[in-house]
C-alpha cells in the first residue's frame, strides 16, 4: 500500500504515542520515530506488553489487527504497522 | 468458595520474572543422575519398542514394570511422601496415594509412547464428557475460551479427545523448564531430547520462550478458538506467590487474567483423569470474573478463587496430579 508521506508521518506520530501511553513508558513519543528502531524493545521483560499495545492501537484507530497478522514482525517496525493502519483504515 | 475466603486463604505477594530464581536457586546438580538414564531408555528403546508392540502390549508391559519402577524411585518416593503429608495434612492416605501416584506417572509414560497411534486410530477412550455445552457457550461469545487446568496426568489424552471433537486447544508449556532431579549432562543433552519429543506428542503448543507466545494466545483467541493454560505453573513474566499444599512459596501465573479480561475470553477451569484405557474431563461453567481497575486488584479479586478450585481438584484426585514433586 503507498499512502501519501505526511499522513504516514502522522499516523506514525498517533502509533507513537499510543504505544508510549498503554506501556506507561518514561519516553518521549519521538523516541520511537527514529528511522530502524526495532519497537520490541519497549516491550522489555513483559511479554503480555505486546498484547496491552495491540488493544491500544486497536482501540486508537478503531480497527482489529487480523489474527494472520499478528506477529511481531508488523507490531515492531513501526513504518510497517502505519502502513497496515493506513490500509486497514482504508486511507 | 466465596472470594472473600478465597482471598483469606491464599494470600497473595507479587513479583516479577526476574525474582523467580530467589525461591529456585540451591539446586546442585551431579553431572549424571538416576532421572537421565531413565529418560534415555524412554527416549530410545522403549520408544522403539512402542513403535513396534500393540498399543494394548505396550500399556500391559508399562503397569507389569511398576514393582521395577517403585524400586527405582525409591528417594523420589520419600520427597514425594513428605510433599503429600504436607499438602494432605495425613501420613496414613500419603503411602497409598504415594504408590498409586507413581502407578499414574508410569501408565502416562506409556500413553505418551502411543499417543499418537491413539489418535490417529481415534483410540481414546472418553468414559464422561462432562461441561462440553458450558465450552460451546463459551465459544458461542465469539472471544474464545481459556482452559484451565492444573498438571494432572491426563491432560495430553483429554486435549487431544477435544481435538478429535473440534475442539483443538493450544498448548501454553514451559519448554526450559528446570528438573531438579536431572544432572547437569542430563539437561544439556537428554532434556533437550525430551522436549522435543514432547513437542511431537503435543503438537499443538506455543512456548513460553517463544518471544511471539502471547501474539499466538491472542490469535488464537482472536480466531475464536481455545487455549489451554495451565494453573499450577509460573509461566508468567510476573507472578503471584502464596502458600499452597504445604509450600509457603508456590508460584502462579498472572497474565492469563489480563489476556482474558482485555480480550473478553472466558476462563473455564478444566480437570481431566484418567489414562488410556479411559479418560474422564469435566469442564466448570465460566469463572465469574470479578471487575477490577488496576491489575493488582484483578489478581487479588479473581486469582485465589481459581487456587481455591485447583486445590480441591488437588485434593479429590491426588494421585492424579503430576506436581506434588516439583511444588
Amino acid at each position: 500500500v503507498t499512502i501519501d508521506n505526511t499522513k504516514r508521518q502522522a499516523i506514525r506520530e498517533r502509533i507513537a504515542s499510543c504505544i508510549v501511553r498503554a506501556l506507561s513508558l518514561n519516553a518521549d513519543p519521538g523516541d520511537l520515530l527514529q528511522e530502524g528502531l526495532r519497537l520490541e524493545q519497549f516491550f522489555g521483560f513483559d511479554s503480555l506488553a505486546v498484547l496491552e499495545v495491540v488493544v491500544a492501537l486497536e482501540e486508537e484507530f478503531g480497527i482489529e489487527i487480523e489474527p494472520e497478522r499478528l506477529e511481531l514482525t508488523l507490531l515492531s517496525d513501526l513504518n510497517r504497522l502505519a502502513d497496515y493502519v493506513a490500509s486497514r483504515q482504508g486511507v | 468458595m466465596a472470594i472473600e475466603s478465597a482471598a483469606e486463604r491464599f494470600p497473595l505477594s507479587f513479583h516479577q520474572e526476574s525474582e523467580r530464581d530467589r525461591w529456585r536457586k540451591g539446586i546442585t546438580r551431579p553431572w549424571l543422575a538416576v532421572k537421565d538414564l531413565i529418560w534415555l531408555v524412554y527416549l530410545f528403546p522403549a520408544r522403539w519398542l512402542a513403535r513396534l508392540l500393540p498399543a494394548g502390549w505396550m500399556i500391559e508391559l508399562v503397569q507389569r514394570l511398576d514393582p521395577v519402577a517403585q524400586l527405582l524411585i525409591r528417594g523420589r518416593k520419600r520427597v514425594l511422601l513428605s510433599r503429600l503429608e504436607l499438602g494432605l495434612g495425613s501420613r496414613a492416605a500419603a503411602a497409598d496415594i504415594a504408590q498409586r501416584y507413581f502407578r499414574n506417572a508410569l501408565v502416562r509414560a506409556g500413553d505418551d509412547l502411543i499417543l499418537d497411534r491413539l489418535v490417529s486410530g481415534n483410540g481414546i477412550r472418553c468414559l464422561e464428557f462432562r461441561g462440553r455445552k458450558h465450552l460451546e457457550e463459551a465459544l458461542a461469545e465469539g472471544h474464545g475460551a481459556i482452559l484451565l487446568t492444573g498438571h494432572f496426568f491426563a491432560n495430553r489424552l483429554a486435549k487431544c479427545y477435544l481435538a478429535s471433537l473440534g475442539f483443538p486447544p493450544l498448548s501454553v508449556r514451559n519448554s526450559q523448564s528446570r528438573e531438579p532431579s536431572s544432572g547437569r549432562l542430563g539437561m544439556r543433552l537428554v532434556r533437550p531430547r525430551y522436549d522435543a519429543f514432547l513437542h511431537s506428542v503435543i503438537r499443538d503448543e506455543v512456548s513460553i520462550q517463544d518471544p511471539e507466545c502471547t501474539l499466538k494466545i491472542l490469535k488464537r483467541l482472536r480466531e475464536n478458538g481455545i487455549v489451554n493454560i495451565h494453573l499450577d505453573v509460573s509461566v508468567s513474566s510476573q507472578f503471584a506467590m502464596t502458600s499452597f499444599l504445604g509450600n509457603a512459596h508456590q508460584l502462579f501465573p498472572t497474565g492469563f487474567l489480563r489476556i482474558a479480561r482485555r480480550l473478553k475470553t472466558p476462563i473455564l477451569p478444566t480437570l481431566c483423569l484418567g489414562n488410556s484405557r479411559g479418560i474422564q474431563i469435566e469442564i466448570e461453567e465460566r469463572f465469574p470474573m470479578t471487575p477490577a481497575d488496576g491489575e493488582r486488584e484483578l489478581y487479588q479479586n479473581n486469582l485465589p478463587g481459581l487456587i481455591a478450585r485447583l486445590e480441591s481438584q488437588i485434593l479429590r484426585h491426588p494421585d492424579q496430579w503430576e506436581l506434588w514433586i516439583r511444588i
